[in-house]
């Protein structure tokens, strides 16, 4: 075997080492963080078809950008990143129409006695912010994110956070005030 | 309820929401994914591109793919400083500074030519000047990318003094074109929560008084360009409400406005998010508090309420204004289940008409039994639609405006013809795509074998007397697919599949031939006319969108993957 073929083999046994690391590392990525980050996207967009959408985007998004993740042990928050963009891109590229109140289910208000109707008129208020408002209350009180790490996982300003978290928070607040004197006025 | 108990219970309905784990085809996807070849770096991709188009240049003088780059495809996120003007936004670039064309095979008008540039998920809408210019606004994937407007002269050369290209743009929005050729655009800033308003004029300078800064990043759609020269667009309020904006022709808030609407704005199915009357009055459509109903308001250039509005339209889902000034609303009826708790069947849809003095027009409403899909207008005010589910029977309708059946009509399918079905999102309702109305007054609809929408796919044209055109329906080889248009629908109707019909009867057809996408051009009796069918793209494509230019030939949009971006290659061809 003459020099230049082995120049050759050496090199595609490099490539295909290569390849097999990034596999590896790519499947432990998923390993890790798939579960969780499909919670992430169903808990934003509110649909399950479209978080595996979102999701299924984020994959092909990080395989194609492995290249560009500099510190492994950051990986999770690095996919969780591309998760989030990939909700954001989704949410706006489709109309999503807030649930309504008056589509509670009839179940629901038979159940007012308890706290399980204070979840549904949370659940509903939810559902009904618009997905930029949606996106800071999960990842504040789902990801456990800190205003200025959601500013930078958003590309926003924290103010912006702030203000979003802000006018969230008082929207539901509203909404589920309303919903309760709807019921208790239904009641009478 | 105190905001302390209100996060307590966010945190714990959002740990018990969550899904504990993802759905097995994510997994299946990522490890794929992850025995897949590494990718070919886009950049080589692209030389391997060029050569086929070159390649396929020689072979065939009929059908040029002129290959102008004008970013580096590996992506629009790492435009380099150097090509974007020193003053920010003030100044569009010199003709010195516009990006180097990589690659271009001489075109004539005769031959086509073809224009790529890499653009995000989501297909940018090309809009035609008065004078022939081709305008295409980008919006490139992430936050580091660098937006672009393009003007193409006639033969798809980059005109002097563009593109525009501002600093820190990352995307811009669909541009409107005002009569004097004024090009009004939106553009995103990276990190800004607003946006910003530019008038260019045909050379791409900045028009004195311009950009207007608005407040929230490019609201749903475009700014629409008002008969007096300025433009009206719909901003959010830091409240979650909106306005409508007017601007001078000098770029400053017009008098009277902004006008604050009743409700959330929303753009109807179909992009129909704002429309101008031939009085200059807007139309919008609006979200009513917390029913399933819509308005459509209507405001006057002077800000006033226009009498007779805003329309309240039950189950609203969109409008068009038709060629001679009316408003077309349509509103459905459901089964009031939502998922997750079941599946929204659309029991009825209901057609409305209404004047300009928003009182609908004797004969209307119109209630059909079952899902329609957005109603195409012919010239005349004719409105076509398709009525009723794939599993039914199905019929086109020809409405006039006195909301008859014009004569010769409806079209009743046979029960082994269907027309193509569509969702405008995910877990929505399917409804019958509408037909689309050639330049001769024919109406073409895709259609599928029914049963099964995988089964073979074809066309039916109808005479504008509601009789079949001979020669008609046509059926593609079983392997080959419709193309679809992605996430606009073109102006007048059509959706999703959108087929085009020339001045002499000549049909366009986009489809999917294996990993190949190509144009089918019919003629009136349903047979391919020499030289077609026409290649433009061999690799699998995402979208795929068609609009006839009078005079001038077909543009096709193609967008093509790229992984986090798509491909776009805008085809011009004759």
């Amino acid at each position: 075997m003459g020099s230049e073929d082995t120049l050759v083999a050496s090199r595609e046994e490099r490539g295909d080492a290569a390849t097999r690391v990034r596999a590896g590392d790519f499947k432990r990525l998923t390993d890790r963080e798939l579960d969780r980050s499909y919670g992430l996207a169903c808990l934003i967009l509110g649909d399950r078809d479209d978080a595996e959408d979102a999701v299924h985007d984020a994959l092909e998004s990080a395989w194609l950008r492995w290249d560009s993740l500099r510190d492994t042990e950051r990986l999770g928050a690095w996919f969780r990143r591309i998760v989030t963009n990939a909700c954001c891109d989704l949410a706006r590229r489709r109309r999503i129409t807030p649930i309504t109140m008056s589509e509670l289910p009839e179940q629901a208000a038979a159940d007012h006695a308890t706290g399980v109707l204070e979840r549904e008129f949370l659940r509903e208020a939810l559902r009904a912010l618009d997905v930029d408002h949606r996106m800071v209350l999960v990842l504040r009180y789902y990801e456990d994110l800190a205003v200025d790490e959601i500013a930078r996982r958003l590309g926003e300003r924290p103010g912006t956070v702030k203000s979003r978290l802000h006018y969230g928070l008082r929207t539901l607040r509203a909404d589920i005030d309303a919903a309760a004197r709807s019921v208790s006025e239904g009641d009478r | 309820m105190n905001d302390e108990r209100l996060e307590r219970q966010l945190r714990e309905l959002f740990r018990d929401d969550a899904p504990n784990s993802a759905p097995n085809s994510l997994r299946l996807h990522a490890a794929e994914l992850s025995r897949r070849v590494r990718p070919i770096p886009p950049r080589r991709r692209l030389s391997v591109v060029l050569v086929r188009a070159l390649a396929a240049a020689a072979v065939a003088a009929a059908f040029v793919f002129a290959l102008v780059l004008t970013v580096p495809l590996d992506g629009p996120r790492e435009v380099p400083a150097s090509r974007v003007p020193a003053s920010p936004g003030l100044t569009s670039m010199s003709p010195a500074s516009t990006p180097p064309a990589t690659a271009s095979v001489p075109a004539t008008e005769a031959s086509g030519w073809s224009f790529r540039v890499a653009d995000s998920p989501g297909t940018p809408m090309p809009v035609r000047g008065s004078d022939g210019t081709i305008y295409l606004a980008t919006k490139p994937f992430g936050a580091r990318g660098q937006g672009a407007v393009y003007a193409l002269d006639p033969l798809g050369q980059v005109r002097s003094g563009w593109p525009f290209a501002p600093e820190g743009v990352v995307a811009f929005g669909t541009p409107a074109i005002g009569a004097d050729g004024t090009l009004y655009v939106f553009s995103t800033t990276f990190g800004s929560t607003g946006s910003r308003l530019w008038a260019l004029d045909p050379s791409g300078h900045v028009k004195p008084g311009w950009p207007y800064e608005a407040l929230s990043i490019m609201p749903f759609g475009q700014a629409l360009a008002t008969p007096d020269g300025g433009a009206v667009f719909v901003e959010a309020q830091d409240s979650g409400t909106h306005q409508v904006v007017t601007l001078t022709p000098q770029g400053s808030l017009k008098a009277g406005w902004p006008v604050s609407l009743p409700g959330s704005w929303t753009c109807g199915e179909g992009g129909a998010c704002a429309a101008l009357g031939n009085d200059g009055t807007w139309y919008g459509l609006v979200q009513v508090g917390a029913s399933s109903d819509a308005e459509i308001v209507g405001i006057r250039p002077d800000g006033s309420s226009a009498p007779g509005w805003p329309v309240r339209i039950a189950g609203g889902e969109g409008f068009v204004l038709t060629p001679g000034g009316a408003i077309c609303a349509w509103g459905y009826d459901t089964n009031g289940i939502a998922p997750p708790m079941g599946i929204t069947t659309i029991l009825r849809t209901r057609f409305l008409l209404l004047g300009a003095d928003g009182q609908p027009k004797p004969g209307w409403p119109v209630t059909i039994a079952g899902p329609s899909g957005i109603p195409t207008i012919g010239a005349d005010d004719t409105m076509y639609a398709t009525a009723g589910a794939a599993a039914g029977t199905q019929t086109i309708l020809a409405l006039g405006p006195d909301g008859r059946e014009r004569a010769g009509w409806p079209y009743t399918l046979p029960t082994e013809i269907a027309a193509w079905p569509y969702a405008p999102s995910a877990g929505a309702p399917d409804r019958p795509t509408s037909p689309s109305v050639g330049a001769d007054g024919r109406v073409i609809l895709p259609v599928f074998r029914a049963p099964d929408t995988n089964g073979q796919k074809g066309l039916l044209a109808l005479r504008p007397t509601g009789e079949v055109s001979p020669g008609w329906p046509i059926w593609l080889p079983t392997d080959t697919s419709f193309e679809t248009i992605g996430g606009y629908v073109q102006g007048g109707g059509g959706a999703l599949v959108s087929p085009v019909g020339g001045q002499e009867g000549t049909v366009y057809l986009a489809v999917a031939s294996g990993a190949r996408a190509e144009i089918l051009a019919l003629d009136a009796g349903g047979a391919l006319k020499p030289g077609w069918p026409r290649p433009v793209a061999d690799t699998p494509s995402r979208a795929v969108g068609l609009f006839l230019v009078p005079d001038a030939g077909l543009v096709v949009t193609v967008q093509t993957d790229l992984g986090n971006a798509t491909l776009v290659t805008l085809v011009m061809t004759r």
